[in-house]
C-alpha cells in the first residue's frame, strides 16, 4: 500500500506514526528538544525529497532514523567546538538550579546517558529506546556490527558506573 | 522475540529509564506544519491534496501515537473538497470517530516531483530554515565566529523581576526563539526586548537596550551593550537587581555561574547605569539575595497539560516545604504541599497533579512563612487543562 503514497502522503504518514519517537530519541543524542525537533524536520524535509527512491514505509523510516543519528552527529560536532570557547562549568553555584533543570527535563538516565561519547550514546539509545536489532543498529549508526556490540558494551559500562556511583 | 539473551536488571534498569524520561521529551504540535512549510515551496497544486489526505491520516494514525494534536488552522475545511475530519483531531477522543484505515488516497505518484533538494547520501545537510528576526541581527560578536552563523532556535534562558514578600527577585524563564546570534547574545536580548512570558514578570532596562556582543575568557564574561541602556532609570536597589538580572541571565546562557561580568557600552567602560556602578566586574550576588525562593520550572506560562500532570520547580525554604493551590475562577480546586530535595538551599521539587477536569486554571506555588504561616514567595502559571 505504501508504495502508491506520494511523499506529502509519506510524511503525513510517517509523522503521524514516528514523529513523537523520533524526537525523544534525537533528544537523547542532543542537547534540547527544540534542537531535537529541528534534527527531525530535517530528516522529514530529507526523505520527502527522496521519497521516490524510498517508495516504502519501512525504508523511510529507515531513512529518518539514520538521517536522525547523522544530523545529530554533526551538531554535537559544531556544537563541542563553540563549546571550547566557554569556561568549563562550575560544579557549585549556580549548580542547584542547573541541576534542577537538567534532572527535571531529562531525568536520571537521560542525565547520565549525556555523559557517553556520541557513539556509546548512538549504540545505547538505538537498543534500549528504540529497540532496534544489531543489524538494524549497525545500518542506521553506518557501522559494523562489532563496532555496535563493543559500542553497547562499553555505554553500558559506563551507563553503570555513572548511575551507580552516584547514589 | 529477537533472539537476544535474556536481559539483565541493570538493562532493564536503562530501558526502563529510557522510556520513563523520555516521556518528559514533548514536542511541539507545530512538527507538521513546519516540516510541510519547507516541503510545499513552489508546488501550489500539493498543498490542497496534502490537506485532504493529511486529514484522513491524522484520523486514523492518531492512535498510534497516543496524544497528537493538530492545529484547526492545518485544516483548514474550506480548502477541503471532501468531508474530513473535525478541525481538532485529538487521539483520546476520537478513535470511535475516525474511519477504518481505507487510507490510500489516490496518489498521481507521476506529477509534481519535489523540488527540494536530494541529497545523494542519508546524510542530510544543515540549512537555514527562516532569517533570524531583525531584532536578533547583531553583528557576529565573537572573534571565534568569523562568519555569520545560520538562524537557529535556541532555547535560552531568561531572568526577569517579581514582585515578592521580600521585594522585587529574579525569576526565571525559557524562551524559544530563532536566532543567528550566541545563545549569550540571545538571552540578553530577550531580557531586554521581549515581555516576560508571566505577566507577573518584568524587565526595567530603557526600551532599545541591546546586547552587542559577548565575550568570554578564563578569568571573565564581557558583555558589551547599546547606549540606551543608559537611559534607564529606576531607584538604587532596583539598579542592582536589574544588573544581576543581567549577570544571571548571560552566566545562565554561557554555563559560567562564576564568571564575572564586565560591560562596556559601545566598548568602553561606564562609570555607572542608573546609578549602580558598573566600572568594576559584577560578580554574581548570592542567590538567596536575589531570587526568588520558590518558582515553577514546568508547566510554563500558558501552557496546555493533560488532567493529571507533573509540577516541577525550584525552592529555598525552611525545611523544604512548598504549598500549591489549583485555583480556578478564585477557587481553590486542589491544593497540598510538596518537599523540595533539601530545605535552606535551592533544590528541586516536584509533584503531580491528578485527574484536573478540562478548562483554564491558575497554578500557584509557594512558601509558608515560618513566623506567621503566612503565604511568601508565590509563583503562579496559568495554564490550559485539556
Amino acid at each position: 500500500m505504501s508504495s502508491t503514497w506520494d511523499a506529502d502522503d509519506a510524511v503525513t504518514e510517517l509523522y503521524a506514526a514516528h514523529y513523537t519517537s523520533l524526537v525523544r530519541l534525537a533528544a537523547m543524542l542532543v542537547r534540547n528538544t527544540a534542537e531535537a525537533e529541528e534534527v527531525v524536520q530535517d530528516a522529514f524535509v530529507a526523505m520527502h525529497g527522496r521519497w521516490r527512491r524510498l517508495r516504502d514505509v519501512d525504508k523511510g523510516l529507515a531513512y529518518l532514523r539514520q538521517s536522525v543519528v547523522n544530523t545529530a552527529r554533526s551538531r554535537l560536532r559544531r556544537r563541542s567546538v563553540e563549546d571550547r570557547h566557554r569556561p568549563a562549568p562550575m560544579p557549585h553555584a549556580a549548580s542547584a538550579e542547573h541541576f534542577a533543570l537538567e534532572h527535571a527535563e531529562h531525568g536520571e538516565v537521560l542525565t547520565a546517558l549525556k555523559t557517553l561519547p556520541a557513539r556509546q550514546r548512538e549504540a545505547v539509545v538505538l537498543r534500549y529506546y528504540a529497540d532496534l536489532s544489531e543489524a538494524d543498529i549497525a545500518a542506521t549508526m553506518g557501522v559494523s556490527r562489532g563496532a555496535v556490540k563493543s559500542h553497547t558494551s562499553r555505554g553500558m559500562s559506563a551507563l553503570r558506573t555513572a548511575l551507580e556511583g552516584q547514589s | 522475540m529477537n533472539g537476544r539473551n535474556p536481559e539483565d536488571e541493570f538493562e532493564r534498569r536503562v530501558r526502563e529509564g529510557l522510556q520513563r524520561d523520555s516521556e518528559q521529551i514533548r514536542p511541539d504540535s507545530d512538527g507538521l506544519q513546519r516540516i510541510r512549510e519547507r516541503t510545499t515551496v513552489g508546488q501550489p497544486s500539493g498543498g490542497r491534496r496534502w490537506l485532504t489526505a493529511g486529514a484522513v491520516a491524522l484520523a486514523t494514525a492518531a492512535a498510534v501515537t497516543g496524544a497528537f494534536f493538530v492545529s484547526s488552522d492545518l485544516l483548514d475545511q474550506s480548502a477541503a473538497p471532501g468531508p474530513v475530519a473535525t478541525p481538532t483531531v485529538r487521539a483520546e477522543t476520537d478513535n470511535s470517530a475516525s474511519p477504518t484505515p481505507t487510507t490510500s488516497p489516490s496518489a498521481p505518484a507521476s506529477s509534481s516531483s519535489s523540488p527540494s533538494s536530494s541529497p545523494s547520501s542519508p546524510a542530510p545537510t544543515q540549512e537555514p530554515t527562516t532569517t533570524s528576526t531583525p531584532s536578533q541581527s547583531t553583528p557576529p560578536p565573537s572573534p571565534s565566529a568569523p562568519a555569520p552563523a545560520p538562524a537557529t532556535e535556541q532555547t535560552v534562558p531568561v531572568y526577569y523581576l517579581g514582585e515578592t514578600s521580600a521585594g522585587l527577585r529574579l525569576f526565571r524563564e525559557f524562551h524559544r526563539v530563532e536566532s543567528a546570534d550566541s545563545e549569550a547574545v540571545t538571552a540578553l536580548n530577550e531580557m531586554f526586548g521581549s515581555m516576560p512570558r508571566d505577566p507577573d514578570y518584568s524587565s526595567p532596562w530603557a526600551p532599545g537596550s541591546r546586547a552587542l556582543s559577548v565575550q568570554v575568557d578564563d578569568s571573565q564574561i564581557t558583555v558589551d551593550l547599546s547606549s540606551a541602556v543608559l537611559g534607564t532609570s529606576v531607584p538604587q536597589e532596583t539598579a542592582e537587581l536589574m544588573l544581576q538580572q543581567l549577570v544571571y541571565t548571560v552566566q545562565a546562557a554561557l554555563q559560567a555561574p562564576s564568571a564575572p561580568v564586565q560591560l562596556l557600552v559601545d566598548g568602553e567602560p561606564v562609570s555607572e547605569i542608573s546609578g549602580s556602578p558598573t566600572v568594576d566586574r559584577l560578580p554574581r550576588a548570592p542567590a538567596a539575595d536575589v531570587q526568588a525562593l520558590t518558582w515553577i520550572i514546568s508547566p510554563t506560562q500558558g501552557a496546555t497539560v493533560p488532567g493529571t500532570f507533573e509540577v516541577t520547580g525550584v525552592a529555598n525554604s525552611f525545611e523544604a516545604n512548598v504549598g500549591w493551590e489549583l485555583v480556578q475562577s478564585g477557587q481553590v480546586v486542589d491544593e497540598g504541599f510538596a518537599t523540595a530535595a533539601e530545605g535552606m538551599t535551592f533544590s528541586e521539587y516536584s509533584f503531580t497533579v491528578e485527574s484536573v477536569p478540562p478548562g483554564d486554571y491558575t497554578l500557584r506555588v509557594f512558601q509558608t512563612s515560618a513566623e506567621d504561616g503566612s503565604e511568601e514567595f508565590v509563583d503562579t502559571k496559568d495554564i490550559a487543562v485539556q
